[in-house]
């Protein structure tokens, strides 16, 4: 079992490789079927379905079946398996809740929710990528609804229900930077609905409906890949680079933020590799955007400035959020005591307090 | 503004809620009680504004809460009370978007037990102990006031307790219904603003300042008392100037005869902060200069921070605001 599971993930690792992949998930085949004829997809392994191409662009189809449980634990596997993955679309058929809705509408989902049956519903939801206006609600009930006073108490919550999109949304919610978006038809309007046999007999046409939709909306190319960083930076001072970047955007705007930007590296020294240029550059940038906090801070070196002799040191809090002064001397001699004492004489702590406000 | 009105079966024959039903035309359902719905499931903050949904219910019990220190001008007992959760403005720093797990605005319809409950308070005060009642800690207390037309039963509680105050602090500039009301001395209608520069960015879907200003220049006139609260006051490169600014618009538009002014500097707990990102990536708010305390809770720095408060403050206080009326709000 474990060899078969090894060569069924070196088979399609190999066929998704290292390009960005876009994945079509849906619970059945019968959902599926117009995708599945009109990409023609050759290779079949367990429930993914690639095209036998190594640089088509075309989607990867992958079946979740249907239920919270089972889509729980097939996401996380295909997530797990295939990390280049980095859009992940759900199609499938729904039940209408929202009396607005008609049977063959499409919408895309914007929220998901979950309903367990006997435990009420679950609080945790999640927000999908839509740029749809129209905020639409999705709740994932774990058992199938038929009943119209069930269809009722979920429709003060959602839109439409099915039976998958909350736990994709789950698994997903560990992977932020991999988009998920959800494209549902609708298959019955909320005060009359459908026995599932009519659904699976009407698949095809439900199925077509969603291809339409999607080749008019998803079908124009991967999504945009992330622009690398230009720096090697630790992770505080990229939080740093990219809060001072976002207040002098607004100061300066775009522009005026990529010349200056691009001016001040002109201006260090060439030989200085990326990792040397990042902190003249956030120093440069804090000056830039807080002028009045880097005048404060040296305000605060000057006032402290007498503390500093041959023998003596002394930090603070370069936040300026707490007046502890660290001092640290030396003393070897009655000379450097007395000079010590001087140092002293000269440094004004009220002058401290009343900087931090307190005097 | 409403996609639907949910009402408990138990207030459906209020008179209130029938007002109400007939000034929104939007469709009504009828459910037993609010908690099997409202926050049942993490309802994205920023639905408000496209599926914002108004839930009429009744308030069991918990109708008066004591308020922390700070929270009102010093002295006196000081109490709030929240017949309202949510609230139809956006301010992006606002706390609410970490209040609840649903932005749909719930109304407590029966006033009769609220006003019970505050009275019970009420009649201990004395006039060496005034009796705070500030109403609105969940929710903007005027934004719906023109629905909901609930404050004269309130004002006319109050007007029998010389000692007792109440105070109703709002953004909104409408004042349809309380032109209709009898103002009395126990009523203070306290106005939050700050500069236009910093209002028009991060107090979305509010009445401009110029508008809450004129608003209050009204009510002081119709013989309502005023106050005003400049909080929170949000980091500006020209803070000093855009208050002073914001001085002599007050001096000119309600002069310096108002109840109190208080000052907050803008600080979020983590989660809140997390929210704002999340509801607001573009904001300002996350270009300022922020630290984050042990406690997760993001201040400026404490330098910082006094130098604007000193500003704020020096600005209403050159322009002949007494020092007696002012106090900072909530600051540690
Ligand atoms: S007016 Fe008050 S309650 Fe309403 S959004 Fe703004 S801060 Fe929040």
């Amino acid at each position: 079992m474990v060899e078969r599971l090894k060569i069924f993930i070196h088979a399609v690792a190999e066929f998704i490789g290292g390009s960005v992949v876009r994945v079509l998930v849906f619970a059945y085949r019968g959902e599926a079927q117009a995708f599945m004829s009109g990409y023609k997809l050759s290779k079949e392994l367990n429930d993914l379905y690639i095209k036998d191409s190594h640089h088509s662009d075309d989607p990867a189809i992958f079946f979740s079946k249907e239920g919270v449980e089972s889509t729980l634990y097939k996401m996380t596997l295909l997530m797990q398996k295939f990390p280049n993955i980095n859009e992940i679309i759900n199609l499938g058929i729904v039940g209408g809740l929202n009396k607005s809705l008609k049977p063959l509408d499409i919408i895309e989902v914007q929220t998901s929710y979950c309903h367990i049956e006997g435990q009420s519903t679950r609080h945790q939801s999640f927000v999908l990528s839509s740029n749809k206006d129209y905020p639409y609600t999705c709740m994932t009930s774990h058992l199938r609804v038929f009943e119209t006073e069930q269809k009722e108490y979920l429709s003060k919550f959602a839109d439409v229900v099915d039976r998958e999109l909350w736990a994709i949304g789950y698994v997903m919610a560990k992977y932020p930077k991999v988009s998920l978006k959800s494209v549902k038809c609708i298959a019955d309007a909320s005060e009359d609905p459908l026995e599932c046999k009519e659904i699976i007999v009407n698949a095809k046409r439900y199925s077509e409906a969603l291809k339409e939709y999607y080749l008019k909306n998803f079908d124009k190319g991967s999504p945009s890949k992330n622009q690398g960083e230009m720096f090697v930076i630790t992770q505080s001072q990229s939080v740093l680079y990219r809060k001072y970047k976002a207040k002098l955007l607004i100061d300066w705007g775009e522009n005026q933020m990529s010349v200056r930007e691009q001016g001040f590296l002109n201006s260090l020294p060439s030989k200085m590799h990326s990792k040397q240029r990042i902190k003249p550059l956030l120093e440069w940038m804090e000056k830039k955007a807080y002028p009045e906090l880097v005048e404060l801070k040296e305000k605060a070196k000057a006032i402290l400035k007498p503390l500093k002799s041959d023998q003596s040191s002394f930090s603070f809090d370069e936040r300026l959020d707490h007046q502890t002064i660290d001092f640290k001397c030396q003393i070897r001699s009655k000379d450097d005591f007395n000079q010590l004492k001087e140092t002293f004489n000269h440094f004004d702590y009220d002058k401290w307090l009343q900087f931090f406000g307190k005097a | 503004m409403f996609e639907k009105i949910l009402i408990e079966n138990q207030v459906k024959n209020y008179e209130i809620v029938k007002n109400i039903q007939q000034r929104l035309s939007v469709e009504s359902e009828w459910i037993d009680s609010y908690q099997d719905y409202f926050s049942k499931v993490r309802k994205p903050y920023l639905h408000k504004r496209k599926r914002l949904n108004l839930f009429l219910a009744k308030r069991e019990k918990g109708f008066i809460k004591t308020a922390p220190d700070a929270y009102g001008k010093e002295g006196g007992e000081h109490y709030y009370f929240s017949h309202s959760f949510n609230c139809i403005f956006e301010c992006e720093y606002c706390y609410l978007q970490d209040s609840f797990r649903s932005p749909d605005i719930v109304l407590f319809v029966n006033h009769h037990d609220y006003l019970d409950a505050i009275e019970e308070k009420l009649v201990c005060g004395s006039s060496d102990n005034a009796i705070w009642m500030h109403a609105g800690e969940y929710s903007d207390s005027l934004a719906l006031s023109g629905l909901t037309r609930e404050w004269q039963q309130y004002f006319d509680l109050f007007s029998k307790y010389p000692h007792s105050r109440l105070e109703l602090r709002t953004k909104s500039a409408s004042l349809q219904y309380l032109k209709k009301c009898k103002p009395n001395k126990q009523t203070v209608l306290s106005f939050s603003i700050s500069p236009h520069e910093i209002a028009s960015s991060v107090d979305r879907k509010t009445p401009p300042v110029a508008s809450r200003l004129k608003a209050m220049r009204t009510l002081k006139n119709l013989g309502f008392s005023v106050a005003i609260h400049l909080d929170p006051v949000v980091y500006h490169d020209r803070l000093a100037e855009l208050y002073r600014e914001l001085a002599s618009q007050v001096y000119e538009q309600v002069g310096v005869g108002v109840e109190y002014v208080s000052v907050g500097v803008v600080r979020f707990p983590s989660h809140l902060y997390r929210e704002v990102a999340r509801n607001y990536p573009d904001s300002i708010i996350h270009t300022q200069p922020f630290l984050k305390s042990k406690d997760g809770m993001r201040r400026y720095p404490k330098v910082l921070r006094n130098r604007m408060l000193k500003s704020v403050r020096d600005a209403f206080l050159n322009q002949g605001f007494p020092e007696s009326i002012m106090y900072d709000c909530m600051e540690d």
